[in-house]
């Protein structure tokens, strides 16, 4: 697709000499959806209309259906590698830069080389490639995706740990939603063409679940109109900026005639801020609202902090500035008045907070920091993040 | 908002008393016993949901019926677009065709002949087209729930554009009406749906090259993209209905994380304008659905305050959400924290939102 203008959501600077290439996202809502068959065909579609494509990356081991699809593709060979004994085959990111194509295939973004490579995660890997000016298009799993790790959570039970951060997807120029029925997703597992016999069943009892399957298939639709829309705001952005007094209007526009909303993010030791802070960033993001993280404590250093609670509150900060939210440490000695203090100095419209297990005393004194930061303020919307899975009691079951 | 539950006033610690058995809703026994006939007969509906010509829904149709014939299903195919391209020729030349009738007028799918031919699978392209003056029906969606009804299994394409409830909406992105829609009701119905989603440059490129004029939408780019979101959230909302009758038909614990749904409590002395607008800044997440609660004592006077906040609620609108579907209703009981604990079984509603003016109103509970 040599066609279309450039919609990434935060412009890269182009201080360089090179322009940074495109990324193009397939994203599928579990294994078998066929986002690495598509991207091949449309691969395929490319080099047809005289377009530099070469498959960079290529899981070995795939279906025959899409082996098939990388026919007349040209390949760029991998690397392998020897490690423990046993030979692993990763992208071999120096060649592709070397042989320089328009466009790079680059099958499963959420990889994790394997131990020596010089970039511990694909992801890395493209990036790399991208900032060296090549187009990547590559494929992902829903449940690989940082902003609904917590959802897949609550859907599937399933915690997982390899996630691509959303900075990655959110400069693509383009996600794909490869979609499929469940029910034709079942039949390809139980035909064998997605796991080996042997995993069929477990495959159908676990992750594969219908009722999983349903929820995640319509975490993935709705993800995809959101990223569509999210590249809908920057286009018009853009074009606002290009044509002054002439934007495209669109049928509703309420979003913008609403005032600004600003969020902030009580951050804490407790182990929870990190759903709390996910939560409260997707929240600006959907919103468009601005958003702050704030730590309070004692003394503005936290000098005096265990050095266990300390290492945690400041992986919190790290992570709140990873996704791009502004983190402040702030001194006081009421913790909940100096929140709502500060919240309000700001123009905060709404409050994130988790429920922090109080301290014995306070627990007597019936003194939880959520409850007191609801009844202080009175103008802000305050909202408690659920820690738990959501489950029903057994008498409301159907 | 599945992981957070916005409170504005707290519960405390009462324990939560266990509410009255809820009777089964008649009209979802009805779809129930509906889907079960439906199944009996083993036809089934297969929609493959596109936003503008060029998406390639037919061709990913026509490739799927192609896989089924090879797996040795008994494939037709009884009505195919106009207009094809190379790849779709090269498909349609491996399947059985059943030619249309009809003349000037257009082009309609012969239900007779296919019903004589009675294959497993047949393939309807597209779905919204006026039938030729002389056919059995007017629509061609009735022609196939004709072929569902005699046991045969149907693939169809619609287009965003002929959804009769996106009409206003596709008017006002397009500036185009169009003649011929179908009722989204029939989407909701169908066993499957499947939304074939491009980037919008891949659909103008192919608008530009693939297609001959008459198919050419003249869309831009960005009017693509507002087509395609409402496709993409159009699906979803079938998906979601999908769940849920998944859900109830294997008796299964409800999955919750996928839709947001807001529970909005209201008493007397709510005031529902504040609180409208409260959850429509929450309710922008994934085009979330509200249950709004009117919660009464049943042992108090409270008719007329009750009425106002209702007709308040009702009246004014709320500027944000995209699709604000708000269900109120009026559970009476002694216990406001009884009538909490309803909506979550019966609507899998996780999260709880609590209002009122003054505290005491929702603490007196229990």
């Amino acid at each position: 697709m040599t066609c279309g203008s450039s919609r990434a959501i935060s412009d890269m600077p182009t201080t360089g000499a090179t322009q940074r290439g495109k990324l193009k996202v397939y994203l599928g809502y579990a294994a078998g959806v066929g986002k690495t068959f598509q991207m091949l065909a449309d691969g395929q579609a490319a080099a047809r209309r005289g377009v530099d494509v070469v498959l960079a990356y290529f899981e070995p081991h795939a279906r025959p259906d899409t082996i098939a699809q990388t026919q007349g593709l040209e390949v760029i060979p991998h690397r392998k590698v020897e490690y423990r004994g046993a030979s692993f085959q990763e992208l071999d990111t120096e060649a592709v830069l070397r042989r320089r194509p328009s466009i790079a295939l680059v099958d499963e973004l959420a990889h994790t080389n394997i131990a020596g490579s010089a970039r511990t995660k694909r992801w890395q890997d493209v990036e790399f490639l991208l900032d060296a000016g090549i187009e990547v298009w590559t494929t992902i799993n829903l449940q690989h995706m940082e902003s609904v790790n917590d959802e897949i959570w609550q859907i599937t039970g399933i915690q997982v740990r390899e996630t691509v951060p959303d900075g990655v997807i959110r400069r693509a120029e383009e996600v794909v939603a490869i979609d499929v029925t469940p029910e034709a997703l079942l039949n390809r597992i139980k035909r064998g063409s997605i796991y080996k016999p042997e995993m069929v069943e477990g495959a159908l009892a676990g992750f594969f679940k219908g009722s999983n399957l349903r929820a995640l298939r319509e975490l993935a639709l709705r993800q995809a109109a959101h990223e569509v829309d999210l590249r809908q705001t920057a286009y018009d952005k853009a074009s606002a900026f290009s044509l002054p007094g002439a934007p495209e209007s669109r049928p509703d526009e309420g979003m913008d005639s609403q005032p600004k909303e600003r969020i902030l993010i009580h951050i804490t030791a407790d182990p929870s801020t990190a759903v709390l802070i996910r939560r409260g960033h997707r929240a600006a993001d959907y919103l468009h609202a601005d958003c702050i993280a704030l730590f309070v404590h004692e003394t503005a250093d936290f000098a005096n902090l265990p050095i266990e609670e300390r290492k945690r509150v400041e992986e919190h900060l790290r992570f709140a500035r990873s996704l791009q939210v502004e983190a402040r440490v702030v001194g006081g000695k009421n913790i909940v008045k100096t929140v709502v203090d500060y919240a309000r100095r700001n123009q905060v419209t709404q409050i994130f907070v988790t429920r922090v297990r109080p301290r014995f005393l306070d627990r007597l004194r019936g003194n939880y920091d959520a409850e007191n930061i609801v009844r202080l303020a009175h103008e802000m919307q305050v909202t408690v993040v659920a820690t738990q899975r959501i489950k029903l009691p057994a008498e409301l079951r159907t | 908002m599945s992981l957070a539950s916005t409170v504005y006033t707290f519960l405390g610690l009462q324990k939560m008393r266990t509410p009255e058995p809820i009777r089964p809703n008649p009209e979802r026994l009805l779809k129930q016993v509906q889907a079960e006939e439906s199944k009996q007969c083993g036809a089934k509906l297969k929609i493959f949901l596109g936003y503008a010509p060029g998406v390639g829904k037919s061709y990913r149709m026509l490739d799927e019926a192609r896989r089924r014939f090879e797996r040795g299903e008994d494939v037709v195919v009884g009505a195919v677009q106009g207009e094809q391209s190379t790849e779709i020729r090269t498909l349609l030349e491996k399947l059985e065709q059943i030619p249309s009738i009809g003349g000037a007028e257009g082009q309609g799918a012969d239900i007779d002949a296919i019903l004589r031919r009675a294959p497993q699978v047949c393939v309807i392209d597209p779905l919204a087209v006026l039938n030729p003056p002389a056919s059995r029906f007017a629509h061609r969606w009735q022609d196939v729930q004709e072929l569902l009804k005699n046991g045969i299994s149907v693939l169809s394409s619609v287009n965003l554009l002929f959804v009769e409830e996106y009409r206003e909406k596709v008017r006002m992105i397009t500036g185009k009406d169009t003649a011929e829609t179908i009722p989204k009701s029939f989407l909701l119905a169908a066993d499957e749906i499947v939304i074939v989603d491009v980037p919008t440059d891949l659909c103008l490129w192919r608008q530009g090259n693939e297609l001959t004029p008459t198919g050419i939408s003249n869309l831009r780019e960005r009017q693509l993209s507002d087509l395609r979101e409402l496709a993409l959230l159009l699906t979803a909302e079938v998906v979601d209905a999908q769940l849920e009758s998944y859900v109830h038909e294997h008796g299964i614990e409800p999955v919750f994380g996928a839709h947001e749904r807001f529970l909005i409590c209201m008493t007397a002395h709510s005031d529902a304008l504040t609180m409208k607008g409260a959850s429509a800044t929450g309710i922008v997440f994934k085009e979330s659905s509200t249950l709004c609660m009117f919660a009464s004592r049943a042992n108090r006077r409270e008719k007329e305050p009750r009425s106002k906040v209702i007709s308040t609620w009702q009246r004014k609108p709320v500027p944000s959400p995209k699709s604000w579907r708000a269900t109120i209703q009026s559970p009476q009981s002694s216990s406001l924290l009884a009538i909490n604990a309803l909506p979550r079984s019966s609507l899998g509603i996780a999260p709880i939102r609590l209002g009122g003016r003054r505290s005491s109103e929702i603490r007196c509970g229990a």
